[in-house]
């Protein structure tokens, strides 16, 4: 069914995994910014955007990454994607996302990257 | 999804939920209806028949309504054996002659049994005393005998043709304090020779009746809160709406439909109940036409409607954002574009949801207070021509669609504390509209007030999770799940049978609601909000046209602002079109020299639609402009372009863009593709194609640094005959009718089909190929194509 999207929320030790399932585009995308925005508030910087059962993400889902990568780096953190599926890959990648953001084959990567302080250069 | 397979659930455990508990603790199923109007009639008929009165040619009402206090007793099981004969539902039939001078109303119970006849001209035909006084006495015993029944031997006879006006009066009674505190009565007028009446009824105690007048006034405060909470709404509402009307915020055609809409469904509610007997009733009253009746209670519907819609328009144009989209299915439905997919999946979790909470409203009281009256649907049903209909009537209410269109965006826009006072009235308004439809009984007062807060609380979480038309839906399948159950409590097969009417109604509307989410469209959300925003934008009728004229002038000086591009330069040619898929669009292409036999080529996109991405490809055109022609090194203008929309945009607006410098002299491309798509290079001498995708990032997404560290500039050395096109993502997003994109590999066929064309044919066949295969379905985004060639000699 179009148009449908949701948030799972779970915690790995410090590290929050949001698992995204379904469409992200305008009509959804607040509903991703809201679950960024509550860990940002809280002051949970280090995010991964478990991305397995994201089906399409359109420029305004693009739009929620790029509008808190800077605020989460500035203090101190990271917003990671992990399991991105080959068609919602391509997008990022005609884009250049993989030059900005730290994208892994799994969660678990993610945490380990996050563990030994990995981050994109910036 | 996963939402409406809960709800299904839910509903499936209502329904099962209703079948058990209604048959064993609703009031209804104390009515035991034997008859429903047609067969009340056809009884009613015979009797007038029997004493002589032939009614074939009547016009003829039904009423019926219901005893409060037996039904308590009878709940309670304190019938005693007086209130045992009260009738616990009555029908009110009434005939009147032709010539509207002669009613007669004959009461039946719900089982057929008379009750009471009523016979009455206007001008009454003059009082003849030619019978014995022991005939009128016999006649009267008859008609004592017929209604007293089996009971006949416990009454005493109190009159025995004690004159009042024109009128003797015959009265018998069964008054036995040792039984019963209550009062039977039978009571037989006639005036002179005439029979006039005669009546069967139960008086209740003096007791019983004082401790219901004081739940009565219980019931008059309600009623007294949720006419204050209406009238407190329309006040607020009226003001806000007309201003937004006078200013062209509104659109009359929406309003209008609205109207429609309400006063439709009424109509067909209104034609199956009891509206119009209700006119015949009150018109006997006074001896005149029911069609006078008619036109004062039809402007009071009228004026109704005009209020909902009123609250409407005002919901619509107080809408905050993030609620744009909860409207959007209602709205679609105004449109008449109700086969979209969210419309499907509104309806039907109006549908599913609607079922659940009424179960919820009566289970969940049931469960809590065990032997509490339950009465949860006024009786007036049972005199209805067609009982299926009748959960429509609650759907054109004031306080069922006027409420839930002003109301919450009236508490967002004040925010009276965090919208808790507002939504607080709200649920108050609620809670006690539902108590107020129902007698208030003493030991039903928390049931009923729970029932109400569930109903009101849950419609509110459907409103939250799915939408308003799903919510006015849900008020709908509230009302039929508990007309259906009510109707199953009644033994007749004829109600048995509109039950299940009503029921397969409410699933085939949840089976269309599914059937509509499957296979209906999908729309372009973004669009869809957009329009509705700009709906709502002030302007008058006068403004409008001149802003669709505006558009217009838009469009073509964006148009105008594209290049002009050179069929030829150098050796090689070029062709360029874009075409918006709306007004004013947010791709461009660009051509500019830069000297030396060097020019810029540019196809670029700005994300997002409409008007505010337009603004962002004016601004990158702009900047294009000033800085293109003069700076020879193509990374600097990307890397300047990058920070100056970094920094002006809001950082979710970005652009990508495909940009190469064409060196006609040493017949090279440097090309850079900053986050745009791939660019097609076809070299049919060496049968290949080929897509470009240099490392760049999108435009305006980050720091300088960043960006120029990720942008490669690719050069291609060019030969004879070989073709580069760059596209925006139009092209192979572009969406037919089954929604199969374009896609790639067809680009690439096109251009392989066209190796020997110049730039201006390939151009025209990739759009000739492209729009065959849109075919009918809508535009979906702007497209944009360059094309550039290097000419073979001797070919065009």
């Amino acid at each position: 069914m179009a148009n449908t999207f949701n948030v799972e929320r779970r915690e790995e030790g410090k590290v929050i995994v949001l698992s995204l399932t379904g469409y992200l585009d305008a009509h959804t995308a607040p509903v991703f910014e809201k679950a960024i925005q509550d860990e940002v508030a809280a002051g949970r910087l280090e995010l991964v955007a478990d991305c397995a059962q994201l089906s399409y993400i359109s420029s305004a889902g693009l739009g929620v990454f790029m509008s808190f990568i800077e605020e989460i780096r500035g203090g101190g953190g990271d917003l990671k994607l992990a399991a991105i599926m080959p068609k919602v890959y391509q997008v990022f990648e005609v884009l250049g996302f993989p030059a900005l953001f730290d994208i892994v084959d799994d969660v678990p990567a993610a945490l380990k990257n996050f563990a030994d302080g990995v981050r994109p250069a910036s | 999804m996963k939402k409406l397979l809960a709800l299904l659930f839910l509903a499936a455990l209502s329904v099962l939920a209703l079948v058990w508990i209604f048959p064993r603790r609703d009031a209804s199923r104390l009515w035991q209806l034997e008859l429903n109007r047609d067969g009340v009639l056809a009884r009613a008929r015979g009797i007038a028949k029997s004493r002589g009165v032939n009614v074939d040619s009547w016009t003829a009402a039904v009423r019926s309504r219901s005893v409060g206090w037996a039904l308590e007793l009878a709940d309670g099981g304190a019938l005693d054996a007086v209130s045992r004969t009260q009738a616990l539902l009555i029908f009110r039939i009434l005939f009147r002659d032709p010539a509207v001078n002669h009613r007669l109303e004959i009461q039946l119970n719900a089982q057929g049994r008379l009750l009471g006849w009523k016979e009455d001209w206007e001008n009454p035909p003059l009082a003849t005393r030619r019978r014995a006084e022991a005939e009128i006495a016999a006649e009267a015993i008859r008609w004592f005998e017929e209604l007293a029944g089996a009971n006949a031997w416990r009454f005493r006879q109190i009159n025995r043709g004690v004159r009042q006006g024109r009128e003797e009066h015959y009265s018998w009674e069964w008054n036995d304090p040792a039984v019963s505190p209550h009062v039977a009565r039978v009571e037989v007028v006639f005036a002179g020779d005439r029979f006039l009446s005669a009546n069967f009824q139960v008086t209740e105690s003096r007791a019983l009746a004082e401790s219901r007048q004081a739940r009565q006034s219980l019931q008059i405060v309600a009623f007294a809160v949720v006419i204050v909470v209406i009238a407190l709404v329309s006040f607020i509402a009226n003001p806000i709406f007309f201003r937004a009307l006078v200013r062209g915020r509104l659109r009359l055609r929406r309003l209008v439909t609205c109207f429609a809409l309400f006063a439709g469904i009424w109509l067909v509610a209104a034609s199956g109940g009891s509206w119009w007997d209700d006119r015949v009733f009150s018109a006997a009253e006074k001896f005149t036409s029911p069609w006078v009746d008619l036109v004062g209670n039809l402007i009071g519907w009228v004026l109704l409607f005009a209020l909902i819609t009123v609250m409407y328009g005002t919901g619509r144009v107080l809408i905050a954002e993030d609620d744009r989209l909860r409207w959007l299915a209602f709205e679609k439905v105004l449109r008449g574009n109700w086969w979209t997919r969210i419309v499907g999946e509104e309806l039907t979790a109006g549908a599913l949801g609607g079922t659940a909470i009424a179960a919820a409203a009566i289970a969940l009281p049931a469960l809590l207070f065990p032997g509490a009256l339950l009465y949860s649907s006024s009786s007036d049903f049972a005199a209805f021509r067609l009982p299926t209909v009748w959960p429509l009537r609650e759907f054109a209410s004031f306080v069922s669609a006027g409420l839930w269109f002003a109301v919450w965006p009236l508490c967002r826009k004040w925010r009276w504390g965090p919208s808790a006072i507002g939504m607080g009235l709200f649920v108050l308004a609620g809670m006690l509209g539902v108590s107020m439809i129902h007698a208030v009984f003493e030991s039903a007062l928390l049931p009923i007030l729970l029932g109400g807060l569930i109903m009101t609380g849950s419609s509110i979480a459907v409103y939250r999770n799915f939408g308003l038309l799903a919510t006015l839906v849900a008020q709908l399948a509230m009302l039929a799940a508990i007309d259906a159950s009510t109707a199953f409590n009644q033994p007749a097969a004829e109600w048995q049978a509109s039950a299940w009417r009503i029921a397969g109604l409410g699933g085939a509307l949840a089976g269309a609601g599914l059937l509509i989410a499957w296979r209906g469209r999908m729309i372009d959300v973004d669009a869809e909000l957009a329009q509705l925003d700009a709906e709502t934008v002030q302007q008058n009728t006068g403004d409008r046209d001149r802003l669709t004229a505006e558009f217009e002038v838009a469009r073509r000086a964006q148009q105008g602002m594209l290049p002009s591009v050179p069929a030829q330069a150098g050796v090689f040619d070029l062709a360029a079109s874009c075409q918006p898929a709306r007004e004013v669009g947010g791709d461009l292409y660009d051509f500019f020299a830069m000297g030396d036999g060097r020019y810029g080529v540019c196809v670029a996109d700005v994300s997002g639609k409409g008007v505010p991405a337009s603004l962002y490809m004016s601004l990158t055109k702009g900047y294009l402009a000033a800085a293109g022609p003069e700076e020879s090194d193509l990374r600097v203008t990307l890397a300047d372009l990058n920070t100056h929309l970094h920094a002006a945009g809001k950082k979710r607006i970005f652009v990508t863009m495909a940009i190469g410098v064409l060196d006609i002299k040493e017949r090279t491309l440097d090309l850079a593709r900053a986050g745009h798509n791939a660019i097609l290079w076809r070299r049919p001498r060496r049968s290949e194609s080929r897509f470009v995708q240099p490392k760049g990032l999108g435009l305006g997404i980050t720091t300088r640094l960043l960006f120029e560290r990720n942008l490669e500039v690719t050069r291609l050395e060019l030969e004879p005959g070989e073709v580069v096109v760059l596209y925006s993502d139009g092209v192979p997003e572009a969406m037919n009718i089954a929604r199969e994109q374009y896609g790639e590999e067809r680009l690439t066929a096109v251009v392989e089909r066209c190796d020997g064309l110049t730039a201006e044919q390939i151009q025209a066949e990739i759009l000739r190929d492209l729009h065959h295969f849109i075919g009918a379905a809508p535009p979906h985004d702007d497209i944009t194509l360059f094309v550039l060639r290097w000419g073979e000699n001797g070919n065009q």
